[in-house]
């Protein structure tokens, strides 16, 4: 297991051979979410229609009111569409009940949050080993924080960490699942471009590495140069999807 | 646009809000619904006095003279007095209820209440004048004809007047546990009225006035006597029949001096009556029994204590109320404003002024407390309040008893109002100390820190589950002091409530099985000599037993303020009438001693061994006792002693009542029999069946306040915890958590409140009961009793309560829209 700590950020090197790998884990099939009837009726997606691949790290981007984070709730099972299918890992989420959506959140999907989502009052080891409780393979949480380098800093409180280091947190629990996909709505919007690199570059390892599909929704254009796979957005629709075959270091990145 | 504002937020925390309107109106309605009707009792009670110029003094002796009226109309303080004859008489038609029968000659203090008919007159010597409730009881009407019975003398009168008596508020008779109206009267009629020369005739006829009796009474007599025997006359050949036609020949004023003045009444405008007792000794030259004031005599001290202990509850159970309702707004207010943070600093950026937001948020409070308030005067006053004095006016007389209000509800008013707005202007006042631009951004998350739970040894053995909502405890500890104290307001009520039950039911099982060890009680005629009395129980087999009204002190010379009127019971120690120990169990007085009942020994002072000292309320003469055994009775106070004992210091023993193992179902009354009433246990077990349904409606009220106080405060605990954890059961959703594991989350926490709060609220119920028993007066010993049922029957009303109000949130949860709530976090 590759750590990655403060003194070795610069001289870290991602491997980018990715594996090549054809299955298709999420598929969007002419998906419809509306919004209220009649003349005011507003669509957040409208035929919508997209596939991701096995161990892709996709970045869905788009400027405000595009449809993105919709896409993103829909994957994550928060949101069911008006119409069409969501399919992902196999299942359809679209047509599972409440129950079904617990298990599948549970179980497929880790999330990871603009504004990190931990519970306050549970220290850093405890958030993650939340998931212990949520599923029965869940990941050791000491070597999950060992992995996004918080090993020493387990016992903290939320409150008494950066942005960073809790976003860290939030990717160490959503990992500590061992979810197949795992979601991040703006996962570095809240942090400053030197956090945001050691962010994404730990997300783009579990791609890599782990063989875990990304899926990160942002309006900042420039870490789509890291993704696989771009799809753009536009009012509620998919204006282009790119296939990426020479996605960048994170590291060379700039925003 | 504010107005708007609030109106919507009030809308969408209805729940938060709603549980501080009903707060709010129960503590002004339950004090409002006490108060409304002491304050009419109060006034009208008054008013009662005023009408009928109510004696504050009351003077009993063996005979009081002209003389000792003007001695006492001559001192400085009293303003009216008035000479008066009370006996205790028998109806004769009316199933031998027990009348009080006032036979006057003024009519100037003391004077009967007019309801009905013709104001009493002194000359109308063919009249009485009755109590109402009696009469209407009975179906009797202003111009019918009513008889009595006084030892062995038939009287017969018109009914003038329906009539209550300023004296007896509190009217019971002696052979009842409880009030029952038809079983007692008030009597009043003129003292020219009475038919002296057949009472005389009737007491020559028992044997209980001899020529030897004339002769000390009159000289007249004494001197013809002797003239008499001078002739060789001897006194045995004069007959009852001769001593019979001499009383027709004497006059009708001097006949009357048979009926002495054994009461006199006065009025003074000294607020310390007992204080009087030394001039009025030195007025009389210490000729007379007893003196007393309104306080010592149980026709207005019981009404007294029972306004008393309204006043206490209206104080004591609403306070509880208001400091919850404070709790509760205190943190909705504070939880809201720290919510609206954000709002509080784009207003204030827009150049809203400081005042104007303050006021806004103030008016929220403001509203619903002020809203649920005056709800809480009027329908605590008009109905519940009404309600109370409808109950009890059925016990209590007083005419024209209703609801009233005063300043002190508007002020309870005032003060919940002022509270709550108070409670949210501190609540504001925090916020508004932000500077406006950090107060536009969201407030930073609290700090999580090491809790004093995580010190426990077998912290990290304990679940998820535990240990998140021991840290939200630490957390939110206001909200959880809350949700227990609400919780064990609840219980407490709950163990009240059932331990009132069988509370009344041990106090019926001590009376019937540990008490009376007898099938049927025998009541005698008044002065029924104690040959007649003994020749009873010979026939019936049993035990003789005298009450009689004494005054008890712990020494000698006690002035007023150290005697205690009480009963003196004198029994033959044959077992049927039966004393208890402390314990309740049945125990045996050694000869020689007395028995005291314990709230009296504990009142004076004294213990198994000490001496207690006691004389007949009638008469002058004190004695003194050792105490034998320290006893205990549920409504019988005073001493006990053994007949041997009794007779030893001369007085004469005459028996009240023979308590037999005979079965009198088949008795039927004989002319002079001396045998007044027979009753058997039932009548016992019917005033007993009387107050269980007092304390089944009393239950039905207080299982109601014990379910709506935790239902408002869990579920308002609940409301907090929820909308504060709302982001963090989202992100909990989101990670796949089900929406039962939540629920079970949240409920733990209710769960764990609402033990603690059982726990803390058991052994508070019985200690709130013993209280309530207690306040009614030394003159009642009920010692409350809970068993384990008790306690898990409320246990689980309460649990039960908490698992509903958990259950109220489920529908929430499961429609917890995620993707707002994650939204939400800015």
């Amino acid at each position: 297991m590759l750590t990655i700590k403060e003194g070795q950020r610069g001289c870290y090197n991602i491997n980018m051979g990715k594996d090549k790998n054809n299955k298709v884990i999420v598929e969007f099939k002419d998906v419809v979410k509306k919004y209220g009837e009649g003349d005011a009726v507003q669509y957040a997606n409208n035929h919508v229609d997209f596939t991701i691949n096995e161990g892709e790290f996709v970045v869905i981007l788009g400027q405000s009111g595009a449809g993105k984070s919709t896409v993103l709730n829909m994957l994550g099972g928060m949101d069911v569409p008006t119409s069409g299918t969501v399919v992902v890992d196999g299942q359809t989420v679209s047509s599972m009940n409440d129950n079904q959506l617990s298990e599948y959140r549970a179980k497929t999907i880790g999330f990871i949050f603009q504004f990190y989502n931990l519970l306050p009052s549970l220290t850093a080891y405890e958030n993650v080993a939340l998931t212990k409780t949520i599923v029965k393979n869940a990941q050791d949480p000491g070597k999950m924080l060992e992995a996004v380098g918080l090993a020493n800093d387990k016992h903290k409180f939320p409150s008494q960490m950066s942005g960073g280091e809790q976003q860290r947190v939030s990717i160490a629990r959503a990992l500590a699942k061992n979810p197949s996909v795992i979601l991040g709505d703006e996962p570095t919007g809240a942090l400053d471009s030197e956090t945001g690199v050691i962010v994404l570059e730990l997300l783009q390892k579990m791609c890599r590495e782990e063989h875990k599909t990304v899926i990160l929704v942002t309006h900042n254009a420039d870490i789509a140069r890291c993704a696989d796979k771009i799809i753009r957005m536009k009012n509620g629709k998919v204006r282009e999807i790119k296939i990426n075959d020479n996605p960048v270091p994170v590291r060379e990145v700039e925003w | 646009m504010l107005f708007k504002k609030m109106l919507r937020e009030m809308g969408k925390n209805f729940g938060q809000f709603i549980s501080i309107l009903i707060l709010a109106f129960l503590a002004v309605s339950l004090f409002a619904c006490m108060k409304a009707s002491n304050i009419s009792a109060y006034n009208k009670r008054d008013d009662l006095y005023k009408a009928t110029n109510n004696a504050n003094g009351f003077i009993y002796g063996e005979n009081f003279t002209e003389d000792a009226l003007t001695a006492i109309r001559k001192l400085d303080d009293v303003k009216d007095a008035e000479r008066r004859l009370h006996v205790t008489a028998n109806a004769v038609e009316n199933d031998q209820a027990q009348l009080e029968v006032y036979l006057l000659n003024e009519n100037i203090v003391s004077k009967p209440f007019l309801k009905k008919g013709d104001d009493f007159d002194l000359n109308r010597t063919d009249s009485v004048w009755i109590s109402e409730g009696f009469a209407n009881e009975w179906g009797l009407k202003i111009g019918d004809n009513f008889s009595f019975n006084y030892n062995g003398v038939i009287v017969t009168k018109k009914i003038a007047g329906l009539v209550v008596s300023a004296e007896y508020q509190y009217l019971k008779a002696d052979k009842d546990l409880d009030i029952v109206i038809k079983n007692i009267s008030i009597v009043y009629m003129p003292y020219a009225g009475f038919p002296v020369k057949d009472f005389v005739k009737v007491l020559i006829n028992n044997g209980d006035l001899t020529i030897d009796d004339a002769i000390k009474y009159s000289d007249e007599v004494r001197e013809k006597v002797e003239k008499l025997e001078a002739f060789g006359f001897s006194r045995d050949q004069i007959t009852k029949e001769d001593l019979c036609k001499a009383v027709d020949n004497i006059e009708e004023e001097t006949i009357l001096e048979f009926l002495p003045y054994t009461e006199i009444v006065f009025t003074t405008d000294n607020t310390d009556v007992k204080g009087m007792e030394k001039e009025i000794s030195d007025a009389l030259n210490g000729d007379f029994a007893v003196f007393c004031d309104r306080d010592d005599l149980p026709g207005m001290k019981v009404m007294t204590d029972e306004l008393a202990q309204h006043d206490q509850f209206a104080v004591s159970f609403p306070v509880v109320f208001i400091a919850i309702a404070l709790l509760i707004i205190m943190t909705t207010m504070n939880r809201m404003i720290a919510k609206q943070r954000t709002q509080i600093g784009t207003m204030r950026a827009l150049g809203v002024k400081k005042r104007k937001i303050v006021l806004h948020y103030l008016s929220y409070s403001f509203i619903v407390s002020l809203v649920g308030s005056v709800l809480g005067l009027f329908i605590g006053t008009y109905v519940f309040g009404e309600a109370i004095a409808k109950i009890f006016r059925e016990w209590y007389i007083i005419p024209g008893w209703t609801v009233e209000m005063d300043y002190t509800m508007y002020l309870v008013c005032v003060i919940v109002v002022l509270a709550c707005v108070l409670a949210t202007y501190l609540s504001c006042r925090k916020v508004m100390n932000i500077h406006p631009a950090e107060s536009l951004r969201p407030a930073p998350p609290k700090s999580g820190k090491r809790t004093l739970f995580e010190k426990l040894p077998f912290w990290d053995k304990l679940s998820f589950n535990t240990q998140y909502n021991l840290r939200d405890i630490s957390r939110g500890k206001l909200r959880a002091f809350m949700g227990v104290i609400g919780t064990a307001a609840g219980m407490v009520m709950m163990v009240s409530a059932l331990a009132s039950i069988t509370t009344i039911q041990n106090v019926s099982d001590w009376t019937l099985n540990r008490i009376q060890n007898y099938k049927s009680e025998i009541d005698f005629e008044s002065g029924i000599s104690i040959e007649k009395a003994e020749s009873i129980r010979s026939e019936y087999g049993g035990e003789l037993v005298q009450a009689a009204a004494v005054e008890i002190a712990a020494k000698k010379d006690a002035v007023a303020s150290e005697k205690m009127s009480t009963t003196l019971m004198v029994t033959e120690g044959r077992d049927f009438y039966r004393l208890t120990d402390i314990n309740e169990e049945p125990a045996s007085l050694p000869p020689g001693t007395v028995a005291i009942t314990m709230k009296q020994a504990d009142k004076l002072g004294l213990k198994a061994g000490d001496k207690v000292y006691w004389h007949l309320y009638e008469k002058n003469t004190w004695y003194e006792a050792e105490i034998g055994l320290i006893n205990r009775h549920p409504n019988l106070t005073g001493i006990t002693m053994l007949r041997a004992d009794y007779e030893k210091t001369g007085e004469n023993y005459t028996p009240s009542v023979l308590y037999t193992d005979n079965d009198m179902s088949d008795y039927v009354k004989k002319e002079g029999d001396g045998v007044l009433a027979v009753h058997d246990d039932a009548d016992i077990r019917e005033s007993f069946d009387v107050m269980m349904s007092m304390i089944y409606a009393m239950l039905a009220v207080f299982v109601i306040f014990a379910a709506v106080l935790p239902i408002v405060v869990l579920y308002n605990c609940g409301n907090l915890s929820f909308n504060e954890r709302v982001q963090e059961f989202a992100t909990l959703k989101v990670m796949g958590l089900s929406t039962k594991r939540i629920r079970r989350l949240l409920a733990l926490q209710n769960l764990w409140l609402s033990l603690i709060g059982i726990i803390l609220g058991a052994p508070l119920g019985t200690v709130v009961l013993q209280y309530m028993f207690d306040s009614n007066g030394d003159s009642m010993d009920y010692p409350v009793g809970a068993g384990l049922l008790v306690y898990l029957a409320s246990a689980a009303f309460v649990l039960l309560i908490s698992v509903l109000v958990s259950f109220m949130f489920n529908r929430r949860i499961k429609h917890l829209d995620m993707v707002e709530i994650l939204k939400g976090i800015e």
